[in-house]
């Protein structure tokens, strides 16, 4: 059978930035039928574009309709200098077979790092550093850190390259000052989730 | 009907559909695939195939590419069709002779894609390649993970053509079914299209088709009319209803053979699928047929999906084939002419016909732009013997697997036009066709129809004696009326706009990232995936990159307006990209957030042939350090974007120029402010202001938000 699903996220996606592409996931989600065929429906017509909503109140806005008086600027003029571009640090060997990999996390506290299903490593606060050796692009690491009295925090670790990554562990009254903890924290509270 | 029967029948309509010209097979409708010119008068004969050593053989041609049998090592092979016998040549001496080789093997990656080497010799390793190989030959997934056991990536569509072992194992179990006549493609061409539900709505519409065709039953019975088209003949007011009650049981019927093809041909676990309902097994092995037949739709089950179930099996692989073979040639050649030129040409106008691409000579002759592609696609074919479904079987029954570790053909490609060159003189144009900027919407919700006679187009020409000769036209995207995400964190409509004028692409980009603007919804940025035995949330990259389906596809070409600064020139980067594209759908009249769309191979194509055209120095990979936490339901998510992708730079950079095209409609002008949403409720009275810079356009910018992991990870 086939490696592609289509993307759970796309639909929503969709409606907030239009949706460019299928994303692939290569397993099967396990999600409603209708769910699925709600997404390849989304994915069949120009959603970005989307007539509004019929269900929705309708009344005539000042600012619906465009105004002359709203020409734009020439698009030059928003444009900003090019970014001065930096090479990637070379590797010693860019060809070898194996890669390092390094996590380490602070502040320095009991952890365990999940793959997936699989645990990877248990980090003790002596040695917050975990140090892996993977094979040269197999893939990169999506991990799972877990610590008490911490947030999960989900990180990755690619193995196409020598890879280093440190990661600082967020108490929930930490999370507050977090990009989008108000959003979501709205949308928990609205599913009576007490997370 | 009998295994020898039905295999007679296959054999048959494969022959028909040959005879045919075999377009049916290779470009039916709804593939990418331009107008073909014949083959040149220069290409190889196509010598008789081995399967048919039994009759009696033509008399051969002269054959004055055949190089002689050759026991070179693994590395100096290559092979040729020679008389309907396969041999091993010495690709050393191919080469010495004019011919081109093709690489057939599994490691084949676009040229985009290769390593490069530093000013000191040192590798910088262009990472894409290891992906992109393992995609095409269903190893890997587009994280590069591996892929499970029986597991298939179909991404052409995609960018991403199937390796060559991929298809001799799609030719191999193919040509062992033996369920294709078990299928009734009388009935499955008996409708132009099925029209198809979501779950709910499904269910109600098989409701209403059981309760009218009791309804027409008792009044056929009633009326004591035969049939119901003698109802309806008797009786006009049931004629509608009898229509739709017809059409609905055909489209059943043909939907039944649509089930039996799927799972004929593997894409569907019957055991998993409930006969009769458009469920999801269903809709995901549709989705699989299309994309593996290059057909374009998403899982609607259209009359270009119902043609290519009506074919044989081998007939779908062999056009398959063929256009794999068509990608490796025009890499091969470094060229990109593939008949399209036409479309840049003036319209056919008084009846005239539209005027030829052509080029001057050095003797001051005319010459029509050639179909490259094409053509060098139709030499390799004949070199390789394979005119027929059955020749590609014999091909790939006569090597195993290994042997695409390092096949690779020995061809006459046609001669190149004179104004071919290391250096070309290329400029690009976007032509935006037809405009509108009024909004689509009246103010009572309802769409206002935009129809657009002339859709937008990408032009690649070369300056060439005083002419700008047209090597392709292919359709793009401009921008148009979007739905963004406003700061006050409510929905508005926004005109992103193409820009228009001259620009310059000074940097292509071979798997770019593309950087999610800080405004993108965190819902978007978290997706569930298979990880190492459970599905645990993950932070979605599939739209960031580097990947097929990153917003940006497998490569970008960066538009930035060159100025005058000083002594020196500073360049201004809007935004604006021209790239690669997985929503291949979007190509045929949709709009961007002002980017440039092509399909991801044209893009592939076109990238790899400037930088072999031009002077190019390559960058390498390019730190980006990007670095976003963010909380999402109860857990912190951090992503993390080391590499802005392989840079190459142009010196000079190559023109691209994007025209006004033809405005439309009664708005001369762009909006730049938002626009609400008819029929929607806003808590805040005020709009918002839009954002102007670059991070607003399709790109996002492509400006860092660099993070504390400094540069470099």
């Amino acid at each position: 059978m086939s490696a592609r699903v289509l993307c759970p996220t796309c639909l929503v996606l969709t409606l907030a930035v239009g949706c460019r592409g299928p994303s692939v996931d290569h397993r099967p989600t396990p999600t409603a039928d209708t769910a699925s065929t709600d997404r390849v429906a989304a994915l069949s017509r120009d959603s970005s574009l989307h007539a509004p909503a019929s269900s929705a109140p309708k009344r005539e806005s000042a600012d619906t309709m465009p105004k002359a008086a709203r020409a734009a600027a020439p698009a030059s003029e928003s444009a900003k200098a090019e970014d001065d571009l930096q090479s990637e640090e070379r590797e010693a060997n860019p060809l070898s077979e194996m890669v390092t990999l390094t996590l380490s996390i602070s502040p320095p506290v009991k952890a365990v790092v999940m793959w997936g299903s699989k645990q990877l490593a248990r980090i003790a606060p002596d040695n917050p550093t975990v140090e892996l050796q993977r094979p040269r692009s197999s893939g990169p690491l999506d991990l799972d850190i877990r610590a008490e009295g911490f947030l999960p925090h989900h990180t990755r670790l690619y193995s196409d390259r020598n890879d280093k990554v440190n990661v600082r562990l967020v108490r929930p009254a930490e999370a507050t000052g977090l990009l989008g903890y108000r959003s979501s924290g709205a949308a928990a509270a609205v599913k009576g989730k007490t997370k | 009907m009998g295994v020898l029967t039905r295999r007679s029948v296959v054999v048959l309509a494969l022959l028909l559909s040959l005879l045919a010209g075999s377009p049916a097979a290779c470009r039916r409708g709804g593939t990418r695939s331009p107008v073909r010119v014949p083959a040149p008068a220069s290409a190889p004969a196509t010598p008789a195939p081995a399967a048919r050593a039994e009759t009696p053989a033509p008399p051969s041609k002269p054959d004055p590419d055949a190089l002689p049998e050759a026991a070179s090592p693994a590395e100096r092979r290559a092979i040729q069709v020679v008389a309907g016998q396969e041999r091993v040549v010495d690709a050393e001496q191919a080469v010495k002779r004019g011919l081109t080789l093709v690489d057939l093997s599994d490691g084949w990656a676009p040229y985009i894609f290769q390593d490069g080497k530093a000013a000191d010799g040192a590798i910088l390793p262009n990472r894409y390649r290891a992906v992109f190989v393992g995609l095409a030959n269903d190893r890997t997934d587009g994280d590069g993970q591996a892929l499970p056991p029986g597991e298939r990536n179909y991404l052409e569509l995609y960018g991403i053509p199937p390796s060559l072992s991929v298809l001799r194992a799609r030719f191999l179990a193919d040509a062992a079914r033996t369920c294709e006549a078990g299928v009734d493609n009388a009935r499955l061409l008996a409708v132009d299209s099925i029209e198809t539900f979501g779950h709910t709505t499904e269910k109600k519409e098989a409701t209403k088709h059981r309760q009218r065709g009791l309804r027409l039953e008792a009044a056929r019975a009633k009326a004591g009319a035969a049939t119901l088209e003698a109802l309806a003949a008797a009786d006009p007011r049931y004629a509608g209803e009898v229509k739709t009650h017809q059409r609905v049981e055909a489209e059943r019927a043909a939907f039944a053979e649509v089930e039996k093809r799927l799972v004929c041909e593997g894409l569907m676990d019957a055991a998993k699928h409930k006969p009769g309902v458009y469920d999801a097994p269903m809709r995901s092995a549709v989705l699989d047929f299309q994309q593996k037949n290059d057909v374009f739709a998403q899982a609607d089950l259209t009359r270009a999906t119902l043609e290519a179930m009506a074919r044989p099996l081998l007939a779908n692989d062999f056009a398959t084939l063929r256009r794999v073979l068509a990608e490796r040639a025009a890499h091969a050649g470094n060229f990109v002419e593939d008949g399209s030129a036409i479309g840049a040409m003036p319209p056919a106008k008084h009846g005239r016909p539209r005027a030829l691409p052509s080029y001057r000579t050095a003797d001051g002759k005319v010459v029509t732009v050639p179909d490259l592609v094409g053509q060098a696609t139709d030499a390799l074919m004949a070199r390789l013997g394979l005119s027929s479904p059955e020749e590609a079987l014999a091909l790939f029954r006569r090597h195993p697997e290994s042997d695409f570790l390092w096949l690779r053909a020995a061809v006459r490609f046609p001669d190149l036009p004179e104004y071919y060159g290391p250096k070309m003189d290329l400029v690009a144009e976007i032509d935006r066709g037809d405009v509108w900027y009024d909004f689509p919407f009246d103010s009572k919700g309802n769409r206002v129809p935009q129809p657009r006679n002339r859709f937008p187009t990408f032009n690649l020409y070369v300056r060439w004696r005083g002419d700008k000769v047209p090597l392709v036209s292919w359709r793009t995207t401009i921008g148009g009326w979007r739905s963004e995400l406003a700061s006050d964190g409510e929905e508005y409509y926004r005109y992103k706009e193409s820009d228009v004028g001259k620009r310059v692409w000074r940097h292509i980009v071979s798997a770019p990232v593309w950087l999610p603007p800080p405004s993108s919804p965190l819902a978007s940025m978290v997706k569930t995936k298979w990880v190492a035995g459970g599905y645990p949330r993950v932070v979605n990259y599939d739209e960031t990159g580097p990947g097929f389906l990153s917003a940006y596809g497998l490569v970008a070409g960066i538009h930035v307006q060159a100025k005058q600064r000083g002594e020196g020139v500073a360049y201004f980067d809007n935004g604006i990209r021209t790239h690669g594209s997985s929503d291949y759908l979007s190509l045929r009249g949709r709009f961007s957030h002002g980017c440039h769309r092509l399909y991801n191979n044209l893009a592939v194509r076109l990238f790899s042939f400037v930088l072999k055209h031009r002077r190019a120095k390559v960058l390498g990979p390019m730190a980006l350090g990007f670095r976003r936490t963010f909380y999402w339901d109860g857990e912190v998510f951090e992503m993390r974007l080391p590499t802005r992708g392989f840079y190459y730079e142009l010196d000079p950079p190559l023109p691209v120029e994007t025209l006004k095209g033809k405005i439309v409609g009664h708005a001369q002008q762009p909006m730049t402010d938002y626009v609400r949403k008819p029929g929607v409720t806003y808590a805040n009275s005020n709009l918002p202001s839009a954002p102007t810079g670059p991070e607003s356009k399709a790109g996002g910018g492509g400006r860092a938000e660099p993070g504390p992991e400094g540069k470099a990870p």
